[in-house]
């Protein structure tokens, strides 16, 4: 597997791959996986800090109720 | 993340004397810094990761001296500036070698505190480890190919930002160990669910019988009513039967009257706390003492007491001395107060009173007459129910019947109505599963299913929290495992190029650089294998550091120093090299390949030893503080002579 850095300033390709591979293989809802992934990715631009805590729930709580999406 | 070398500064260290700035905002990408042997480049490259990975704290006394200039000083300074995410940022430290000591402080935009305080973003990599891989040390190939060392697999996690789905996944543990509050376990759910069910069972057995045993004593009452009636028609054919009747009812209905009133009076009583506790009557007792220990108005007072010691005998009967007179004129001063008194003097007055009341009767006094009142009903009431019993002995047979009837309804409705009463009682603190109070299981069912929802959603939330807390770790390792494929077969490309024919592969990196087929490489081979795998993980990731190396290219041979000049452009936004002469040809290759992003120092102290340079700077130049000369520019950069004899 090759992948080029993140071009969005989020998590890298390699990463997002990974997450979406093994998501998929425990049957995640997509909506799960999306926001999962979002999530990672505000990490890890910088956009979101995780020591947080009070941003950091909401964001979580968003990806807990992905688990009632129906995709 | 980014963050560049912006300026550098020494000052009584052992190391020349400077301060130089590569640009606030936009350094150059490549600063070559050309410094002869004993100028202090291993000296300014230690201070610089001491200023990005916090060591100089755990410095002792022998390592501050080893920074201490040759020829003494009781201080010295060296600080570095960044641009942290185009914001300005300094860090400093400052040796005290009176003192063996050196202390840190930070400067973010124009606020100073006296410690390393290095933004969040950047504490994270604030490890001696990870600033070697970017300030590069000598030794640090070597490590990355030594076993035993898991530096090479650090390095993936820091530049691919794996860590980051720790912090995720963290942060879910957080979020849920936040949202548990009582029980939580699926074990806790099951037997909360259990004992629902059990109460909704029982409770539903519990209003069976209330509905039951409430249409029968319906249902008995009325015939009970019905056959009384059919009785007392019978009876009634008596007319001495109807007289004693009529004569017992008139007398219960009188008692059941005086009764009623008994009760209201007793209850008004009781809203007066003086008669319902003994307590509150001892308690106004005290009120009362600590009251005549106040103060009287003044106003209202002054003039009994100036009367009173006209008088020719006291109050008490005594007669009024001289001494006397003295006395009262003297103690009134005592008893007056301003006129706010009054209040207290008013509340006196309503508690003696209070006291004085002889006309409310005592509880127990009232308790007696009702239970008087109590027993004359219930012998007007006996009197009636013998009236009829006797009636119905002396009657026909079918008034017998009737009667002994009568007598088993009213048994039947006294087991049925206690039954209700305690089937639809008020509940009480010890109620519990085995209770029969319908109000406390509905109740108990009410509260329950509030536990057993929020327990429901706990499980729930628990079981959604390990799934992705699951994917979140096997992901970090299926990426690990990716990513060190992907670096493998990039630094092995890279790795050709710096070192061709060599036919050296890297097999894994993980924990460390493994060859294949090698037990052991000479330096320049090292120093390759060390470039390759840098400078393939430079390019990856958000983070951008400054590459910065002592000696870049010692060890490489020719070859090998033109393919890193040719890689360098392409996998570092910002290399700053502290080179030797003898580094020339690769610091051409570089400026060759990007002219306009190069810049270039000599950097040399006035000393004799580097005599035959100072002869050769552009005229008019002067040396700096402690000599130290700064030469800014490639000519002079390139052509000066480290020879006596101005030979290279």
């Amino acid at each position: 597997m090759t992948a080029s850095p993140s071009q969005t300033g989020g998590v890298e390709a390699i990463v997002r791959t990974c997450i979406e591979s093994v998501a998929s293989d425990k049957n995640l809802p997509n909506a799960v996986v999306r926001r999962l992934i979002r999530l990672a990715d505000s990490v890890a631009s910088g956009e979101l800090d995780p020591s947080a805590r009070t941003q950091m729930e909401r964001r979580i709580e968003l990806v807990i109720n992905g688990f009632d999406v129906t995709d | 993340m980014k963050l560049q070398l912006t300026g550098i500064k020494a000052a009584g260290l052992r190391c020349a004397e400077l301060d130089l700035s590569f640009g606030d905002t936009y350094p150059p990408q490549f600063t070559f810094i050309q410094m002869p042997n004993g100028t202090g480049k291993t000296t300014l490259a230690e201070c610089l990761r001491a200023a990005l990975s916090g060591e100089a704290s755990t410095w002792d006394a022998e390592r501050v001296r080893s920074f201490q200039r040759v020829t003494g000083s009781d201080g010295g300074l060296f600080e570095a500036r960044f641009s942290f995410d185009g914001s300005p940022l300094a860090v400093g430290l400052k040796f005290d070698f009176i003192e063996e000591t050196v202390s840190y402080y930070t400067t973010i935009h124009r606020g100073r505190v006296p410690k390393l305080n290095l933004p969040a973003p950047l504490a994270r990599f604030a490890d001696p480890g990870f600033v070697r891989l970017y300030i590069f040390d000598a030794e640090l190939p070597q490590e990355l190919l030594a076993g035993g060392s898991d530096r090479a697999e650090k390095a993936i996690d820091a530049f691919y930002q794996l860590y980051v789905l720790g912090q995720v996944s963290d942060a879910i543990q957080s979020y849920w160990e936040s949202q548990v509050q009582g029980a939580s376990t699926q074990q806790g759910l099951a037997r909360h669910r259990n004992r629902l069910e059990n109460l909704e069972k029982r409770r539903r057995q519990l209003a069976g019988a209330l509905a039951r045993n409430q249409t029968e004593l319906n249902s008995v009452e009325a015939e009970l009513q019905a056959k009384e009636s059919e009785l007392d028609d019978h009876l009634s054919q008596v007319q001495r039967y109807r007289h004693e009747k009529a004569s017992l009812e008139e007398e219960f209905r009188d008692a059941e009257g005086e009764l009623a009133k008994g009760m209201a009076n007793a209850i008004g009583r009781l809203q007066r706390p003086l008669d319902a506790h003994p307590g509150f009557r001892a308690a106004l007792d005290y009120l009362t003492a600590g009251l005549t220990s106040l103060k009287l108005p003044e106003s209202t007072s002054r003039e009994f007491f100036r009367d009173l010691a006209e008088q020719p005998t006291c109050i008490c009967g005594a007669p009024m001395t001289a001494d006397a007179r003295e006395h009262i004129a003297r103690a009134a001063e005592d008893l007056l107060a301003d006129d706010a008194a009054g209040v207290v003097n008013a509340l006196k007055n309503d508690v003696r009173s209070f006291q004085r009341d002889e006309t409310c009767p005592a509880l127990t006094v009232l308790a007696d007459d009702l239970a008087s009142l109590v027993r004359r009903r219930d012998t007007a009431r006996n009197s009636l129910d013998l009236l009829v019993s006797e009636a119905s002995e002396k009657a026909d047979e079918a008034a017998r019947n009737l009667k002994e009837h009568i007598d088993r309804l009213r048994l039947r409705q006294q087991t049925l109505a206690a039954s209700v009463r305690a089937l639809t009682r008020e509940p009480q603190p010890d109620d519990d599963d085995e209770s029969t109070c319908l109000k406390w299981f509905e109740q108990e069912i009410r509260r329950l299913e509030q536990v057993v929802a929020e327990a429901t959603r706990l499980v729930v939330l628990r079981e959604h929290k390990d799934d992705l807390r699951e994917v979140l770790a096997a992901a970090t390792q299926h990426a690990r495992e990716a990513a060190r494929r992907e670096l493998v077969s990039a630094m092995n490309q890279r790795l050709a190029s710096l070192l061709p024919g060599e036919n050296l592969t890297v097999v894994d990196i993980r924990p460390y650089l493994i060859l294949q087929g090698r037990e052991g490489v000479n330096l320049g081979a090292m120093l390759s294998i060390g470039y390759s795998f840098l400078t393939t993980l430079f390019e990856r990731g958000n983070h951008e550091f400054p590459f910065i190396v002592d000696a870049p290219t010692m060890g490489l041979d020719g070859l090998a120093r033109e393919a890193l000049a040719d890689i360098l452009p392409r996998a570092t936004r910002q290399f700053v090299g502290f080179v030797l002469d003898n580094e020339r040809d690769f610091t051409r290759r570089v400026r060759a390949n990007e002219p306009d992003r190069c810049e270039f120092y000599t950097v040399f102290s006035d000393t004799s030893r580097n005599r035959p340079l100072a002869d050769q700077v552009p005229v008019g130049t002067q040396a700096a503080e402690a000599g130290t000369y700064v030469i800014r520019g490639f000519d002079f950069f390139d052509k000066v002579m480290w020879t006596k004899n101005g030979e290279k």
